[in-house]
C-alpha cells in the first residue's frame, strides 16, 4: 500500500517536473506555470499546517508565521545581505523549526489547558513576529522590503521554470514526509495523541517528543514554502505576510479536503486555490473571505471528515465526481467559459459539489478530535 | 513626569474596555470550554452598529444598547444551538467560530468599507468630556467603560457563586455527566451562558463604539491582548479578568510612553509567556469548581 | 512477561515497593504515608470507601500523579520522578474506569500502537499481528475491524484490557475493570484475568465487586481516608472490624 502510494506520488512528481520543457517546445502561455506554481505553494503549506494540526489535534493559527519567517530569512538575506539565494533556503528552514520547536516547547510543557493555550498561542507569535518586523530595521523597519531576482545558474532554465520547480520540490518534500509520517511508528503515535493524548502516554508514546517533532518539521516545512515564495513576491511587507489568510487558507484546506490522510490538504489545496482564482476573476474577490468562512463553517457542521474519505468509502459517487469533473471541465472548455483554469476550476467545484451531497456511509467514529479541554481536575477523587 | 501619570491613568482606563470584552470569552472558555473567536466579531459588529444607529438617527450612542444586547443575546443562543445540534466537537467548535470570525470581518468591511467610522463628536455626548483631578484627564467615556466592567464582573460573581444558575453552571464546568444526573440541562444552560456572552460583546461593542474609531482589522488586534487578558486573569475568572485588564491597560500604556506604542504588544506577549511559564493558571487563579 | 517467571524463594525481590507515599491535591491529604510492596506474580485487591485514594494511588504507580512525598520503586529502581510513557517501557500498564479508546481507530489498531510504543517496540506490520494474539486473550477477535464506538460498555473495557496487555507489562494495574458489567459478564472477565495472571502476571486491582476480589487476589489492601487501614489474606482482612467499619459500613450500605 504504502510503496504503491510512493510509487504513485514519485512518478506524478516526475511528469510534473517535465511540464517546463513541453512549455518550451509548445509555447503554451507561462501564466500556466505560475497558476501551477501556486497550487504547489498551497500544498506545501496545507501539508504543514495538517502534519502538525490534523495528525496530532493541535489546533494552529500560526501558519503564517512559519511562512513569514521563511519569506522574510529569503527576502532579507538576499536583498540586504546579498546572501546566494540557495542557500537561503535550507536556513529558512532551519529558522522555521527553531521557531517551532520554541512554541511547542513552551506549550507542550503545560499539563492543563495545553490544546487551548497552543492555538492562542501561534496566533500570539504570528502578531509579535508581525510587531518585530516592524521594529527591527535590520528585519523591515515598516518600509517593507523590494525583493530582487536572485541570480542563479543559466541551465536552471527561465525564470518561471525555476520557481515552479522549486515550488514542485518544497510541495513534493512535504507530501513525501506527510506520506512517509502516516505509515510509521512515528505517525501512529501522533494519531494515538490526537484521540486520547493521556492514555497514548500511558501506553509508551513519548508524548512530548512525538509533538515537538511533528511541529518542528511542520515549522521547517512552513518556512521552506516562504523562502521559495520569496521568489515570487515582489515587494514584502509584514502585514502582507504575518497575517489570518495564510492561517485561513490552510485550514479551509485541510478541513476540505480531510485532515487523516495525506491526500487530504492536497485535494483541498487544489480546489480552493482554483475556486479563489474563479472568484477574483468573476470580480467577486471581496466575497472571497465570506465564501471561505463559509466553505469552513459548513464543512465542520455537515463533512467534517472531508472529501479524501468520501472518495476512498463511496466509489460510485467518486466515479460520478470523476465524470462531473471532465464533463465540467468540458463543456465550460466549449462554453468559452475564461481560460482553461476557469474550466478546470468549473470541473472541480462541481465534482466537490457531487462527493458533498447527501450524508456520507457512516459517521461513526469518524471524528473524534482530541479534546481541547483541560483533564478533570486532577483531585477528583481526593476532594 | 506627568505624562507618565497620564499614561497610567488612561491606561487603567483603557484596561477597563479590555477587561469589558474579556469577560465574555472568559465566561465561554472557563465554563462551556469552548474560545470563542466569533467573539471579536461580535464586539466589532456591535461598534458599527452603535456607530451607524447614532449617525442616521441622532440617538444618544448608549441608546444603541437596547438594540444590540438582545440582538447579540439572540446570535449567541444561536451560534451555541447550532454548536449542540451538530455535537460539534472542542477541536471544531474553535474552527467554526475561527469561520464565524472572518465572514463577519469580511461582511463588516463589505458594508462599511476598510475606512476608519467614528461616532461625529456633535453626535456624541461623551466625546470630549472628562473629569480633571488637577491636570490629569479622566474621559468619560472611558470611565463609563472602566465602570461597566467592575459592574458586570461583580453581578456574575454574584450569579456564578449564589444563584442555581451559577452552581449549575460550574457543575456542568466541572463535570457533565454527573451534573446531568443530577438534572441539570446543559443544552439550556449552555445557550442561555452563551447568549450572556454575546451580551457582554454587544456591551462591548457600544462602548468601543463611543470610545474610538472603528475600522475592520480592529478585531485582529484585539485577539491577543485580550486573550493575554483572559489568561492573565484566570481563565473563567471574571474580577481576575479586570484586574488583568487594568494591568494590560496599565502596562500598555507606559510601555507606549516610555519606549515606542509598537512596543508595547511586544511586552504583553512576554507577559503572556512569562505568566505560561510560571502561573498557568493566571495571576488570580482559576474559578474552578470547588 | 518472562520477568515474571522467577524462582519462587522467599528471598526474592519486590516487584513493587511504596514506600510512605503521599499525595496532596491543594490542601487535601489524598495519600499519606502509605507503604506497600507485591511481589512478583501477586494480585493485589486495592479496595476502599470511595475517595479513599484508591484511584490517587494507581495515579502514582503508572505516573499520571507525582507524589508529594515517599518513593516509589520498581524492581528495585525508583520510578516516582519518571514520566507514564518510560514506566511503560519499564512494564507498567493500567486501564481505565472509563474505557477511553482511541476512536478513530479500528479494535486491532487501537491494541497495534499499545505494542508499537510499550515494553517491546514493535514495527506497524509486527503490532498488527501481535495485536491479534492479545484480542484472542480477551476474546475480540471477532470486533477487530470495528470501531470502539461500535461495541458495547462490556466489550470496549475488554479492549481497554487488551490495550493493556500489549504493552507486555510486568505490573498490571486494573482499575474497575469489572464495573457496569451484569454477573455472566463479570464471570468471563474473571476468566480472562485468571489467565492473564496464569500468564505470569503480576496484578494490582481497584474493585468494587468483591466476589471478584475474594476469588482472584491472594491478598487485599484497604484504603480509608488516604492511609493504609489493613494489608493481608481476603479472609482476615473482611473479618477485621477495623474494616468492616470504615468499608463495609459505608460500602454495603450504598451498594447493597
Amino acid at each position: 500500500m504504502k510503496h504503491r502510494q510512493l510509487a504513485v506520488l514519485l512518478a506524478a512528481v516526475a511528469a510534473l517536473a517535465f511540464v517546463p520543457n513541453l512549455q518550451d517546445a509548445t509555447g503554451f502561455p507561462v501564466f500556466y506555470l505560475v497558476y501551477a506554481y501556486f497550487v504547489f505553494f498551497w500544498i506545501a503549506q496545507a501539508t504543514s499546517w495538517n502534519i502538525l494540526s490534523g495528525y496530532t489535534g493541535y489546533f494552529s493559527f500560526g501558519q503564517g508565521a512559519f511562512y513569514g519567517l521563511g519569506v522574510y530569512a529569503a527576502g532579507d538575506l538576499v536583498s540586504r545581505e546579498g546572501v546566494n539565494y540557495f542557500l537561503t533556503i535550507p536556513i529558512a528552514g532551519v529558522l522555521g523549526g527553531l521557531l517551532a520547536a520554541g512554541v511547542g516547547a513552551l506549550a507542550f510543557r503545560l499539563g492543563s489547558l495545553r490544546g487551548e493555550i497552543f492555538a492562542l498561542l501561534t496566533l500570539a507569535v504570528t502578531f509579535t513576529l508581525s510587531a518585530i518586523a516592524q521594529l527591527s530595521t535590520w528585519v523591515d523597519g515598516g518600509q517593507g522590503i523590494p525583493i530582487q531576482i536572485p541570480e542563479y545558474p543559466a541551465f536552471l532554465g527561465e525564470y518561471q521554470d525555476l520557481v515552479y520547480r522549486l515550488g514542485l520540490a518544497v510541495a513534493f518534500l512535504a507530501v513525501l514526509a506527510a506520506l512517509l509520517i502516516e505509515s510509521s511508528r512515528f505517525g501512529w503515535g501522533l494519531f494515538a495523541i490526537r484521540d486520547e493524548e493521556d492514555v497514548a502516554e500511558e501506553l509508551g508514546v513519548p508524548t512530548f517528543r512525538h509533538k515537538m517533532l511533528a511541529i518542528t518539521i511542520s515549522g521547517t516545512l512552513g518556512a521552506l514554502s516562504g523562502a521559495v515564495a520569496a521568489l515570487q513576491v515582489g515587494y514584502l511587507t509584514p502585514e502582507g505576510v504575518f497575517n489570518l489568510t495564510v492561517p485561513l487558507l490552510v485550514i479551509v484546506m485541510a478541513v476540505l479536503g480531510g485532515r487523516r490522510h495525506w491526500l487530504g490538504p492536497v485535494i483541498g489545496a487544489i480546489v480552493i486555490y482554483s475556486l479563489q482564482e474563479r472568484l477574483t476573476n468573476s470580480g467577486l474577490g471581496e466575497w472571497g473571505e465570506v465564501v471561505l468562512g463559509g466553505i469552513l463553517v459548513l464543512m465542520i457542521l455537515f463533512a467534517p471528515e472531508g472529501l479524501y474519505e468520501r472518495i476512498r468509502d463511496r466509489p460510485r459517487r467518486a466515479a460520478a465526481a470523476g465524470v462531473t469533473l471532465v464533463v465540467a471541465t468540458v463543456v465550460a472548455g466549449l462554453i468559452g467559459w475564461g481560460i482553461a483554469t476557469d474550466w478546470l476550476s468549473t470541473g472541480l467545484i462541481a465534482a466537490t459539489l457531487v462527493l458533498l451531497a447527501g450524508r456520507p456511509p457512516q459517521r461513526t467514529g469518524a471524528h473524534a478530535h482530541r479534546r481541547l479541554a483541560a483533564p478533570r481536575a486532577e483531585g477528583a477523587e481526593g476532594a | 513626569m506627568n505624562t507618565y501619570v497620564q499614561a497610567g491613568v488612561s491606561g487603567v482606563m483603557t484596561g477597563g474596555l479590555y477587561a469589558v470584552m474579556a469577560l465574555g470569552l472568559s465566561l465561554t472558555w472557563g465554563l462551556l470550554k469552548v474560545i470563542n473567536l466569533a467573539h471579536f466579531a461580535l464586539i466589532l459588529g456591535s461598534a458599527y452598529v452603535t456607530y451607524q444607529v447614532t449617525t442616521s438617527t441622532g440617538a444618544d450612542p448608549l441608546l444603541s444598547a437596547l438594540i444590540v444586547v438582545p440582538g447579540m443575546f439572540v446570535v449567541g443562543v444561536a451560534i451555541q444551538w447550532v454548536i449542540d445540534r451538530f455535537q460539534v466537537d472542542e477541536f471544531n467548535s474553535l474552527l467554526l467560530s475561527f469561520g464565524l470570525f472572518i465572514i463577519a470581518i469580511q461582511l463588516i468591511n463589505n458594508i462599511w468599507s476598510a475606512d476608519f467610522r467614528q461616532i461625529e463628536a456633535a453626535e456624541n455626548p461623551y466625546a470630549t468630556r472628562a473629569l480633571f483631578v488637577g491636570d490629569i484627564a479622566f474621559p468619560v467615556p472611558q470611565l463609563i467603560a472602566l465602570g461597566t466592567a467592575l459592574v458586570l464582573a461583580v453581578v456574575t460573581y454574584y450569579v456564578l457563586r449564589h444563584t442555581y444558575f451559577g452552581r449549575a453552571l460550574r457543575a456542568l464546568a466541572y463535570d457533565r455527566e454527573i451534573a446531568g444526573a443530577y438534572g441539570v440541562d446543559h443544552r439550556r444552560i449552555g445557550m442561555l451562558t452563551a447568549g450572556l456572552a454575546a451580551a457582554m460583546a454587544a456591551v462591548a461593542g457600544v462602548l468601543i463604539g463611543i470610545n474610538q474609531a472603528v475600522f475592520p482589522e480592529l478585531a485582529s488586534e484585539w485577539v491577543g491582548i485580550v486573550f493575554t487578558v483572559v489568561i492573565l486573569g484566570g481563565v473563567g475568572n471574571l474580577p481576575g479578568a479586570v484586574a488583568a485588564g487594568i494591568l494590560i491597560g496599565l502596562v500598555y500604556s507606559q510601555v507606549s510612553v516610555a519606549w515606542e506604542p509598537l512596543g508595547a504588544p511586544l511586552v504583553v506577549f512576554l507577559l503572556l509567556i512569562l505568566a505560561l511559564l510560571f502561573r498557568p493558571s493566571g495571576l488570580f487563579g482559576r474559578l474552578g469548581g470547588s | 512477561m518472562s520477568a515474571t517467571g522467577t524462582p519462587p524463594h522467599s528471598a526474592s525481590p519486590a516487584l513493587l515497593e511504596c514506600v510512605a507515599v503521599g499525595k496532596r491535591f491543594g490542601g487535601v491529604h489524598a495519600l499519606d504515608g502509605v507503604s506497600l510492596t507485591v511481589a512478583h506474580g501477586e494480585v493485589v485487591g486495592l479496595v476502599g470507601p470511595n475517595g479513599s485514594g484508591k484511584s490517587t494511588l494507581i495515579g502514582i504507580l503508572c505516573g499520571a500523579h507525582t507524589p508529594t512525598a515517599g518513593r516509589v520503586l520498581l524492581d528495585g529502581r525508583r520510578i516516582d520522578r519518571l514520566g507514564p510513557h518510560q514506566r511503560s517501557h519499564l512494564g507498567v500498564a493500567r486501564t481505565h474506569q472509563i474505557p477511553k479508546p482511541f476512536e478513530s481507530m479500528t479494535v486491532r489498531d487501537n491494541v497495534a500502537v499499545a505494542c508499537m510504543f510499550g515494553r517491546v517496540s514493535q514495527t506497524l506490520g509486527e503490532a498488527r499481528r501481535s495485536a491479534e494474539e492479545h484480542l484472542e486473550v480477551v476474546g475480540l477477535t471477532a470486533q477487530a475491524d470495528a470501531r470502539p464506538r461500535e461495541i458495547n460498555l462490556h466489550q470496549r473495557q475488554l479492549l481497554e484490557l487488551a490495550r493493556a496487555l500489549a504493552t507486555r507489562p510486568t505490573l498490571l494495574l486494573l482499575d474497575e475493570v469489572l464495573a457496569g458489567l451484569n454477573p455472566a459478564e463479570v464471570d468471563e472477565a474473571l476468566g480472562v484475568l485468571r489467565a492473564i495472571h496464569a500468564g505470569g502476571a503480576t496484578i494490582v486491582m481497584v474493585e468494587h465487586v468483591m466476589r471478584a476480589v475474594t476469588g482472584l487476589a491472594g491478598r487485599i489492601v484497604v484504603l480509608d481516608r488516604g492511609t493504609k487501614l489493613a494489608d493481608g489474606a481476603p479472609d482476615a482482612v473482611m473479618s477485621d472490624p477495623a474494616v468492616a467499619r470504615a468499608y463495609l459500613g459505608r460500602e454495603h450500605g450504598a451498594r447493597g
